[in-house]
């Protein structure tokens, strides 16, 4: 549960320094901001902080504003939003709610309540990140799957496959390029009877005979 | 409600967050405080003094947390106070309230003085 980003955004130096402290005791890695802006800029940036906690009245662009920003961008790993906000705002809470923040604190935070609502936040980032893997992860097979419908042009003798530049390749590498099965060689009762069997005793019988004739020197 | 500017409990609390070999958060946070919070007072006072209720407002509710942070029930008070009259856009209750915060912002400031050794 530790070692993730966190960003804090908070004009107020103090409170800023304080839950900055907060969470780096509690093994969070904090990005402090002192504005709005500047919190929109990393936020929206490459490998922005996955959780945010930001002050409701802030210069530039304030907490509630800021996450309704956030909330209409579209991205498969959306940030979790905490409003931070003063004990006689607490009316405003269902606004910050309304405007898409997952959770709001009061301030001044009481460290074990901040860290157990973040640590909830680090868990709803990791579940979400879990989900993004797997839907990738299906979208990646459902191609796959994709290129091994519809006709395949089949050779009637040795059943080479023709692929789609026309080269025709063994019926093993061809299901290995487009699905990643892999085949592991063996062969059914008819065909060793057909096949193997005799291959067996022809061989048999070779070094039976060679032993009967020893080499004259 | 004690008569002490700075409740020790909260104090205790920010010595507390401090990690191993790093500076004491407590000596930070008051240094931040004194370097910050009485230029935000000051510029209250002329906001004030020009009528400037939306400055008063914003400068009042930032003292009101940085307070809060400390630990400084009464200046947190006051200042919360402060910021109500300014939002009510009350001249007269403005005017009244600032120097409750004044004493008060001394009393804070003699407080930190004396545990942090720095003038």
């Amino acid at each position: 549960m530790t070692g993730l980003d966190v960003l804090v955004a908070d004009d107020e130096p103090v409170s800023r320094r304080v839950v900055t402290a907060i969470l780096r005791k509690a093994g969070y890695d904090v990005v402090p901001v002192e504005d709005g802006y500047e919190a929109w800029k990393r936020l929206t940036a490459d490998g922005a902080p996955p959780i945010a906690l930001l002050d409701w009245m802030m210069p530039a662009i304030d907490g509630p504003e800021l996450v309704g920003r956030l909330r209409s961008r579209d991205t498969p790993t959306p940030p979790y939003l905490i409003l931070l906000t003063s004990r006689d705002a607490a009316s405003d809470i269902v606004t910050g709610l309304r405007a898409g923040a997952n959770d709001y604190v009061i301030k001044p935070p009481n460290e074990d309540e901040l860290v157990a609502r973040v640590n909830v936040g680090a868990r709803v980032v990791e579940l979400q990140r879990a989900l993004a893997d797997r839907v990738r992860h299906l979208e990646e097979a459902l191609a796959s799957v994709k290129t091994l419908q519809g006709l395949l042009p089949i050779c009637a003798y040795c059943k080479a496959i023709r692929d789609d530049k026309n080269y025709w390749q063994r019926v093993e590498t061809y299901f290995h390029e487009h699905s990643g099965v892999q085949f592991s060689h063996s062969y059914c009762p008819s065909c060793y009877e057909r096949h193997v069997k005799p291959e067996l005793d022809a061989l048999e019988r070779a070094t039976s005979d060679a032993r009967r004739q020893p080499r004259r020197e | 409600m004690s008569d002490e500017p700075l409740d020790a409990a909260v104090l205790d609390r920010l010595r507390q967050l401090t990690g191993p070999g790093e500076p004491d958060v407590l000596d930070e946070v008051l240094d931040i405080f004194r370097r910050d919070v009485p230029v935000r007072l000051l510029r209250l006072v002329q906001a004030a003094g020009g009528t400037d209720l939306d400055t008063v407002e914003r400068m009042a509710h930032s003292i009101k947390g940085s307070a809060a942070n400390i630990g400084a029930c009464t200046l947190e008070q006051t200042s919360a106070m402060l910021e109500q009259a300014a939002r009510r856009a009350d001249p007269t209750a403005v005017a009244e309230a600032i120097p409750a915060v004044q004493a008060e912002m001394a009393r804070v400031m003699e407080a930190i003085r004396r545990l942090t050794g720095k003038q």
